[in-house]
């Protein structure tokens, strides 16, 4: 006895997707998150026990980032019912989540179960609705956005850590990430302290989910003629705003003024996390 | 269909239209090399459901730098049908030699040219005792069916069912131990 082609494909696709479930439908600014988040869970379900436990990010092992990942997951989840987070709730319920000591695939199952939990409550509509998380406020859309990039950030970590090679979300998530990245430069900018005000940055990101960006870098940029360039791949950008990467360490290319360029590259990973 | 690098990027984000794309592409290539190997319609089935359950779990199994996923998906197919048929192989050959009344060639060695004296130890050890009593005398203790059958006070076709049964035994082990991850 043998199956008629279509039912073997929908026993396959049962079999695969019971074993492991897809990304969770999410709304569409969402849907990087969850890109990530299965993306991660992937990669940890295959890590062994030692590899757990191998230095990721400074002190923490991968169980840690999970953790961690999960107790700022958690604080977003709040703010989404209501509730409002201060900076340093991230480091507390850090601290507690690691402190809590649960086994590996106890840790994976939790945050991942909080993580689809969180994607079923988001809804278009909430995407502009400015929430404060971690201090932070900003549009509900855009923290989900920033939780993309953080997860995205610590599966790299771990993947490296553990000798696999993680590839970078698709182009159609990767570039909400680094679009949010760029975004946050002027404000990254103005927090150190490196103004430059009526200056305009021309930013080209190359590779699937790249693309290019014109960014007044404070003031009231008069018109749209930049006054520096810089070029890079997307993903080195991404690693670079992720903390990943450093002004001298980073692959890129700048023209125009040198100042300007040296103190966008350096201040682009001053919102990056341990 | 998107090339073999952004498919892996959808197939690691948990975007099952990968999976779908993957299947459809590259399905009857995985279903016929199994069936070529196995010459069995329903145990080529279930490789390929294996393999492409197989993609979906492990996305970062498959490393675009070191060739296409069509020939990795070849490889894996024609691995676990290799698999089947050794596995096949080795149970026939074992149940093949318990019909045969005086064993020219002592049946252990047959599992011996496959798997480590070791495993085999092990596995005789684990045997219930009147099975394991009746396997080291034949094949350890070099008596014959008859022999040994007399030592134990047995009918010969009682200890002959023994036999049959040990080996049966250790064959399940070593194939189980075979496929454990």
């Amino acid at each position: 006895m043998t199956e008629s082609p279509p039912d073997r494909r929908a026993r396959m696709l049962h079999a695969a997707l019971s074993r492991r479930p897809p990304a969770r439908p999410a709304p569409g600014f969402a849907r990087p998150y969850a890109a990530v988040v299965a993306m991660l869970d992937a990669l940890v379900s295959g890590l062994r026990e030692a590899e757990w436990a191998a230095s990721a990010a400074g002190d923490w092992d991968a169980r840690d980032l999970v953790a961690h990942l999960a107790a700022t997951d958690g604080l977003l989840g709040e703010a989404v019912a209501g509730g409002e987070s201060t900076a340093g709730d991230i480091p507390a319920r850090t601290a507690e989540a690691i402190g809590r000591r649960l086994a590996p695939e106890e840790a994976r199952r939790a945050w991942r179960r909080q993580a689809d939990d969180l994607c079923d409550r988001l809804s278009e509509s909430d995407a502009d609705r400015r929430i404060q998380v971690g201090g932070v406020r900003m549009r509900l859309s855009h923290h989900v956005t920033a939780r993309a990039f953080e997860t995205w950030i610590h599966a790299d970590d771990i993947a490296r850590a553990t000798s696999r090679a993680l590839p970078p979300p698709p182009a159609e998530h990767l570039l909400p990430i680094a679009d949010f990245g760029v975004r946050s430069l002027p404000k990254a900018l103005a927090v150190t302290g490196r103004v430059h005000p009526d200056q305009v940055l021309r930013l080209v990101l190359d590779g699937p989910g790249g693309g290019q960006w014109t960014i007044p870098l404070g003031g009231t940029a008069a018109g749209d003629v930049p006054s520096a360039q810089v070029r890079m791949d997307v993903v080195e950008f991404c690693l670079l705003a992720g903390g990943r990467r450093t002004a001298a360490s980073v692959r890129a290319e700048t023209s125009g003024d040198p100042v300007i360029a040296h103190d966008v590259l350096t201040a682009a990973s001053v919102f990056s996390g341990p | 269909m998107d090339g073999d690098i952004r498919l892996r990027q959808r197939l690691a984000a948990g975007d099952d239209g990968a999976l779908r794309q993957a299947y459809d592409h590259f399905s009857s290539l995985v279903h016929g090399l199994a069936l070529q190997v196995t010459r069995r319609r329903e145990v080529a089935e279930e490789i390929t459901q294996d393999v492409f359950v197989h993609l979906w779990e492990n996305p970062y199994a498959f490393d675009p730098s070191r060739g296409t996923l069509r020939t990795w998906l070849a490889m894996l197919s024609h691995r676990r049908a290799v698999d089947w048929v050794r596995k096949e192989e080795r149970q026939r050959r074992l149940l093949d030699a318990v019909e045969d009344a005086e064993p020219a060639v002592p049946i252990i060695d047959v599992i011996i040219a496959d798997e480590t004296e070791v495993r085999v130890r092990h596995a005789v050890a684990a045997l219930p005792q009147r099975l394991r009593e009746a396997v080291e005398l034949a094949y350890y203790r070099g008596r014959t069916y008859r022999q040994a059958a007399l030592e134990l006070g047995l009918p010969e076709g009682t200890f002959k069912s023994r036999i049959r049964t040990g080996l049966r035994c250790i064959a399940d082990t070593l194939a189980e131990e075979e496929s454990a991850p």
